[in-house]
């Protein structure tokens, strides 16, 4: 194994090899369309106003105004979830209480029919019907993690082939 | 580098003449940025995109970069981190998908012998021989890549290379060495050899 510190002769005549042969390339020609898309863009964005462009677009002023902005959204916040809370409790204390109960009562019902079908399951289905189908599930999750990996290095690794110039 | 962030008002006439001005500084540079994003992404759609966004934030910054002698550098930096914060916006999935053949890859990679290879007889011309090379870089995985054109490229120290990269100092110089020996196989493969590639 070859020491980092110190590279073998074949290694260090590689290095100064691709090293020159990298060097003496020239700049890549930009695509023709790339000066017309960017003017275009700018076009697009000069036609907007300010605050309808991304944040990093606004002008410094709006984005420094934004900090204490925030700041101060957010004991503002606490206040009106407060102010909202103490509203529900006197309309609850305002109102009888068999009306206030009966809108919680479709979910007391709702938790007793779960509770009804897992006895069920529970009692009638046997164990291993429950393990196996378990097993299944991960199963297929798996062989759907492998499809989507096994689709992803398809469709997008080798997304640009490379082409030599003939 | 220090550039701030002012957006002065100007008078439509000002605004032609100013988009005049950017134009020409956008041909004076668009081959360099391209280059730049091109090469780290391995993908000339990918660097288009990144090519355009790095020329619109420089018009942004017009007024100060216009007669910037630095304005290069600044442009480069952005092209740069542009093209990383794309990678990195995939890496983890690319890191997971792609990367799993990487550890042991190249290992049993035949060592070349420049030297060696005088059955060549077609002599490539130096256009067609950039075109390859470029063709070659696009060619080699990311992690090979990404180090490689820091390093060749950009000039960067492989310390700094690491801490951009954020992977181990070892790696970046395994992952430099075999990026050079895979390039050099798939130029030999293309039947460029050695002379060639030093001529």
């Amino acid at each position: 194994m070859t020491h980092p510190q110190q590279p073998a002769p074949d290694e260090r005549a590689l290095e100064q090899l691709i090293g020159s042969v990298l060097r003496q390339q020239p700049l890549r020609r930009a695509p023709a369309t790339l000066e017309a898309r960017v003017l275009r863009e700018l076009a697009v964005r000069a036609a907007h106003p300010w605050w309808q462009l991304g944040f990093s677009h606004w002008p410094r002023a709006a984005r420094i105004l934004c900090l204490p902005v925030g700041m101060a959204l957010v004991p503002l916040s606490f206040l009106i979830t407060s102010r909202l809370l103490s509203l529900w409790q006197s309309v609850q204390q305002s109102t009888p209480a068999n009306a206030a109960q009966s809108g919680w009562r479709w979910l007391e019902n709702l938790g007793q029919a779960l509770q009804a079908l897992g006895n069920v399951v529970t009692r009638e289905i046997p164990q291993w019907w429950v393990y196996g189908g378990a097993c299944a599930a991960l199963l297929m999750y798996a062989a759907l993690f492998g499809l989507g990996a096994a689709a992803f290095r398809t469709l997008f690794v080798t997304s640009e082939p490379v082409r030599y110039p003939s | 580098m220090h550039l701030s962030d002012g957006t002065p008002v100007q008078t439509p006439k000002q605004e032609g003449d100013r988009n005049v001005e950017f134009t020409k500084f956008m041909r004076t540079y668009q081959n360099m940025v391209f280059s730049t994003a091109a090469r780290l992404s391995g993908n000339d759609a990918q660097a288009e995109d990144i090519a355009q966004e790095v020329f619109l934030r420089a018009h942004r910054r017009f007024d100060e970069l216009r007669d910037n002698p630095r304005a290069a550098g600044w442009l480069k930096t952005v092209a740069t981190n542009l093209t990383f914060t794309h990678l990195t916006r995939y890496r983890k999935r690319w890191v997971f998908f792609s990367q799993l053949q990487s550890a042991d890859e190249g290992e049993n990679d035949p060592v070349l012998d420049f030297a060696d290879d005088a059955s060549v007889v077609e002599e490539v011309r130096a256009d067609e021989r950039h075109e390859y090379v470029e063709a070659a870089l696009r060619e080699l995985p990311e992690h090979q890549r990404l180090p490689l054109v820091l390093f060749h490229f950009e000039d960067l120290p492989y310390e700094e290379i690491a801490q951009k990269l954020r992977i181990s100092l070892p790696k970046v110089k395994t992952d430099i060495h075999r990026a050079r020996q895979a390039l050099a196989a798939i130029l030999a493969r293309h039947g460029i050899t050695a002379e060639q590639l030093e001529a």
